[in-house]
């Protein structure tokens, strides 16, 4: 046989398996997490400019950088290093990073006024960019938790970013993009590389992309899950809101339905007292509980506090001038120079919690809360003294005259700049109606582009109440999940004062006055003559009352009395033409004088009042942090409690095995690699090669082994190791 | 490796592009950052490379003995002991065999991590037997990207042997038909096995024989003291291996190093104690050869030294040190008629070589690496 000299020595590179994906999986699980984190981080603050793609560029060679950094032993200091290391640099440009953590704090809480409508004030920042500064810090901390979370394809390191995103998606801060997408996939394909390792720790190259394609797809799953849930909860978290509230708030003699109108019941007014109320002077009084600015068709809502948000910088300038609209009448009165407000005492029995009962003219600036964004909302407490101005609707159109007479004067301008801010925002928000509800008016109501006055409209609206509806406090209407007013005005045809109001409210802003919807308790002006100065009364249920208001400009919300038996002909006819002894009022003809154009409304230089964050978000923040962590050790100190029945319901020879393997994983653990006991080396040995069943006397041997191999790694390990190894890893019990 | 280079080069450069047109583009500062963030890290890399290649340590890994025409592995080990990781070992490491003369070359790379040790392994093939030596020829540590090279010195070896196929010659002793009763033909220098000649008396070591021990004396001095049989000239074998005679082409190599080993294997086999002998370029290295124990342990170290084709041939060199060989049964295996060989031994040589004519008397064999298990399936010596 000829040989061929030249191929007889042979050299062959040779590559073991897997040695691609020691690299090859984190580096696809790191670039996947860093660029899903970033593309659903970066867009939700509107401080950060660039586009997160930059970032998520930047973060994934960062990444790379660090999985080499880490890999082998200098990987368990590389992570605490590299915190250090951001810590450190931190504290360096400590100016630049704190303006860059104001920028993006002050983007969260204009994120946070949207969603509770509260005013939060912004922090003093820098340049514009700072917010580059805290941005590369938190990055490279966040890549060096990712890095090492890939390398040991375990998400523990990465419990805080995610939970902190997590949190931010479900409070909607967040919004679900194509990162959400990109980081579902991550997370569960770290969670398969995660099984495969369990079961072949030498598993094959080729499974890296299945596993990258499977994880894809189970992301896109999930989340387009999530989306199509999304849509049909709307109804149950309306219902489980409610729920709350009124196990929260309500009693059970509550009457007024507070807003719901869908399937509204039949009124069912009690005894039982809701109100205390005690006055220095008395008159009619309407006192304002829940208040419904928005009309959906089946119930009547607040205003959201996503668009409230954008006038919380208008409203923090009203309230900061004093200027609340609960109390315009009472600013009005002021600024006219009206006598002083008398004393009233308001008590809250069984009536709804969540809101004080206030009357129309009460003086509420110190009451309110300045950081609430609108003027609808008082919070409820259980007793409030406050002033009020006694007075009726009259009165308060002849206040419109006495404001508009005295404009000149320094008080009303300075009261009327700030009332005619209220009144723009009053005229934008205040006309919402369905078009639903616009087609049922339609049918009843002139649909003609004529102008009328006040009073015609009111006439108008208490024609069609009259010839549409008939008072009827047992009536219900079944509304169901249909436009209430359609179901009023062409099923049932009968009501109370919720169904007047609601109408009454409607059919203001058919015409364009604006209105708005109010639930609390009234008090007849019968009944307040017949009360003394300083005398408590008792409103109970009887007294609960729905009714509609109407912006009267320069005044402030004035109520609009529509429901049968409640109306007062006295006051109706009050404010005719012609009458005497009555201010003359045919239609709003008033005139104010040439705008003034207020003042923009500009920052001052200089700090605002004093803020701080809102401690119970970070507090909630911290424990869903430590819930997550404390779940983490429950479910692995179960798993080893259930391995360990497991190896005492064994048989001998299995759980000799099995004793001799928890023995070398403690010694594994330890790094103790030369005390390995020939004894029960050669009793696995047994147990897994011969025929022959194991005695117990074998059995409690090995058992003595892993006893004797628990103390040693006890006595090589410190504290904070044997803390972690037996709680946060449960290694042993 | 150049090409390895030259691709990084070119996929940086490509990123590059990439982010340079995208920077533009966008008229992004930070993008652009980003374009010079990655040169900047390949040249901080490189100087860290450049304290990490004092730090790393190159070391092969193989097996001591392997058969012809079967794979095995060797490693190449690199530990390095520097916090800070490099971008990639690349290193070329060269393979030769010392009896043959056969040399390649293989390329290797291997992730640089730190404080950990690194493999890059390859795969052995040789239809050849010999002594396998692995040297590193050139070894380079690149910083991240892969742009720079360092070089790093290492004076790594590894060291195999490829053991022959041996194929089993039928060899027939013919012992001399007279021998006198007192020939005292023995060795002067060399010890053997006839017990009834002391070659020396020592003291007694763990592996000799009780037969060796002389009691008389022992009980005398009160320790064990044993005697030493001394070789007789006529009964003893010489098998010598001429590798100066000239130069061989690696297959006749092979040839000549299974027809030794198969020869020594069967006298082993069959009992015989004989000297091996095999020439080197300095000289001749002899060893008494009791078992197939020390043939195994000698031929790694045979395989080691090369065949020569410069200067004296492997006879000449051993009749210059010892005279003429004075054996019972001379084997001379060489590759050509070595000048010299009358001086050597006559009358009891038979001469294995490659070229030449055979003789009838099969005093000369003549083989060639085809055909030299048939032609050596009998041999009478």
């Amino acid at each position: 046989m000829k040989r061929n000299d030249n191929a007889a020595l042979r050299l062959t590179a040779y590559r073991e398996t897997g040695e691609t994906e020691k690299i090859g999986y984190p580096l696809i699980l790191s670039a996947m997490l860093i660029t899903g984190m970033l593309l659903v981080f970066i867009p939700a603050f509107e401080s950060i400019h660039s586009s997160p793609w930059v970032f998520a560029l930047a973060g994934a060679l960062l990444c790379l950088a660090m999985i080499r950094l880490f890999q082998g032993r200098f990987g368990d200091t590389g992570l605490i290093g590299s915190v250090v290391l951001g810590a450190v640099f931190a504290a360096a440009f400590f100016g630049k990073v704190k303006s860059g953590s104001l920028m993006l704090t002050n983007d969260f809480l204009g994120f946070l006024s949207t969603k509770t409508g509260h005013i939060y004030l912004a922090f003093e920042t820098g340049e514009a960019s700072d917010v580059y500064w805290v941005l590369g810090v938190m990055l490279f901390i966040l890549c060096a938790f990712i890095a090492k979370a890939s390398l040991a394809s375990s998400s523990v390191f990465l419990l805080l970013p995610l939970a902190l995103l997590a949190a931010g998606t479900a409070a909607g801060f967040f919004s679900v993009n194509a990162g959400t997408v990109i980081l579902a996939s991550a997370l569960v394909l770290m969670a398969l590389r995660r099984l495969q390792l369990r079961a072949d720790p030498a598993c094959p190259e080729g499974s890296l992309w299945i596993h990258t394609a499977a994880a894809a797809l189970c992301a896109v799953i999930i989340i387009s899950g999530f989306f199509l849930a999304g849509l049909r909860t709307d109804g149950m978290i309306s219902s489980v809101k409610r729920a709350y509230h009124e196990y929260v708030y309500d009693e059970d003699t509550n009457s007024m339905p507070e807003g719901y109108l869908s399937d509204l019941p039949a009124w069912e007014p009690s005894n039982a007292p809701a109100l205390a109320v005690t006055a220095d002077e008395w008159s009619k009084l309407y006192l304002r509980g829940f208040t419904g600015e928005v009309y959906t068709g089946t119930s009547w809502e607040s205003l959201d506090t996503e668009v409230l948000a954008e006038y919380s910088d208008m409203f923090y300038w009203l309230h900061d001038g004093g200027f609340f609209a609960q109390s315009s009448i009472a600013s009005a009165m002021e600024a006219t120079g009206n006598d002083g407000p008398v004393k009233m005492e308001i008590e809250n029995i069984s009536a709804c919690e969540k809101y004080a009962y206030m009357p129309c003219s009460a003086v509420v600036n110190t009451l309110m809360d300045p950081t609430l964004i609108g003027d609808s909302v008082t919070e409820g407490k259980r007793y409030e003294v406050l002033e009020y101005y006694p007075g009726s609707i009259p009165e308060w159109y002849a206040l419109q005259h006495l404001v508009s007479a005295r404009q000149s004067s320094e008080e009303t301008k300075g009261y009327l700049l700030s009332e005619q801010q209220y009144r723009d925002f009053v005229y934008e928000k205040y006309l919402q109606i369905t078009p639903t509800a616009v087609a049922t008016l339609k049918k009843y109501l002139d649909s003609d582009e004529k102008s009328r006055s006040l009073t015609d409209i009111r006439k108008i609206i208490l024609k069609v109440l009259d010839e549409k509806l008939t008072y009827d406090e047992n009536a219900s209407v079944p509304s169901g999940k249909t436009d209430f007013l359609t179901c009023l005005f062409e099923q049932e045809n009968k009501g109370y004062s919720v169904s007047y109001a609601t109408a009454a409210v409607l059919m203001l802003r058919y015409y364009g006055v604006p209105s708005r919807y109010v639930e609390g308790y009234y008090l007849s002006g019968e009944d307040a003559s017949a009360l003394s100065s300083g005398q408590r009364v008792i409103l109970d249920e009887y007294h609960a009352h729905a009714w509609a208001e109407y912006y009267l400009d320069g005044v402030g919300w004035i109520p609009f009395e529509v429901t049968p038996g409640y109306v007062d002909e006295s006051e109706f006819e009050l404010g005719e033409a012609g009458s005497e002894g009555n201010v003359a009022y045919s239609h709003n003809e008033l005139v104010y004088a040439p705008a003034i154009q207020p003042q923009p409304l500009e920052e001052v230089s200089g700090p605002r009042m004093s803020f701080k964050i809102t401690r119970p978000f970070v507090y909630v923040l911290l424990a869903l942090a430590a819930s997550a962590f404390v779940t983490l050790c429950a479910i692995r100190r179960r798993r080893l409690r259930k391995a360990l029945e497991k190896i005492g319901s064994s048989d001998n020879r299995s759980a000799v095995a099995m004793l001799y393997g928890y023995a070398l994983l403690l010694l594994q653990k330890a790094s103790i690699t030369d005390e390995e006991d020939e004894a029960a080396k050669s009793l696995n040995r047994e147990a897994m090669f011969s025929d022959h069943e194991m005695s117990d006397i074998s059995r409690e041997e090995m058992e003595d082994y892993v006893e004797r191999v628990k103390e040693m790694c006890r006595q090589k390990w410190n504290f904070l190791r044997r803390f972690y190894y037996r709680f946060v890893n449960c290694l042993y019990l | 490796m150049r090409k390895k280079i030259l691709a990084a080069w070119a996929k940086t450069a490509g990123i590059l592009v990439v982010i340079g047109i995208t920077a533009v583009l966008s008229k992004s500062p930070v993008i652009a950052l980003t374009a010079l963030c990655i040169p900047l890290l390949a040249l901080v890399s490189a100087i860290i490379n450049i304290f990490i290649s004092k730090k790393i340590i190159l070391s092969f890994v193989c097996p001591p003995t392997a058969s012809k025409s079967s794979a095995c592995l060797v490693t190449l080990n690199a530990d390095n002991g520097a916090k800070l990781p490099a971008g990639k070992l690349m290193c070329t490491v060269i393979v030769q065999n010392s009896l043959t003369g056969e040399v390649r070359e293989v390329f290797l790379e291997a992730p640089v991590n730190p404080l950990s040790r690194s493999t890059a392994s390859f795969m052995l093939q040789s239809e050849h037997c010999g002594f396998m030596v692995a040297r590193v020829k050139k070894a380079y540590i690149t910083d991240w990207p892969g742009l720079f090279l360092k070089r790093i010195e290492s004076d790594a070896r590894g060291e195999m042997s490829i053991l022959p196929d041996t194929f089993v010659p039928v060899i027939n002793i013919t012992v001399p038909p007279v021998t006198p009763f007192d020939d005292d033909s023995y060795s002067p220098d060399k010890k053997g096995y006839d017990l009834s000649e002391v070659f020396q008396l020592r003291e007694y070591t763990e592996q000799d024989s009780l037969r060796q021990v002389h009691w008389k004396l022992s009980g005398k001095l009160d320790k064990l003291i044993v005697r030493d049989g001394s070789l007789p000239v006529a009964k003893s074998i010489l098998v010598f291996w001429d590798r100066n005679a000239r130069s061989v082409t690696p297959a006749e190599a092979d040839a000549m190093a299974e027809v030794f080993c198969s020869v020594c294997q069967v006298l082993s086999d069959m009992g015989v104690r004989y000297t091996l002998g095999y020439s080197t370029p300095e000289g001749c290295v002899m060893e008494e050869v009791d078992d197939t124990e020390d043939l195994l342990g000698i031929i790694p170290s045979m395989f080691k030294d090369g065949c020569g084709s410069d200067g004296p041939s492997g006879v000449q060199l051993y009749t210059e040190r010892y005279g003429r060989a004075l054996y019972g049964k001379v084997i001379c295996l060489c590759a050509s008629i070595p000048p010299g060989l009358e001086e050597f031994a006559s009358g009891n040589l038979t001469l294995i070589t490659l070229d030449g004519e055979a003789s009838p008397d099969d005093s000369v064999i003549c083989i060639t690496p085809e055909n030299y298990a048939e032609e050596l399936t009998t041999m009478e010596l």
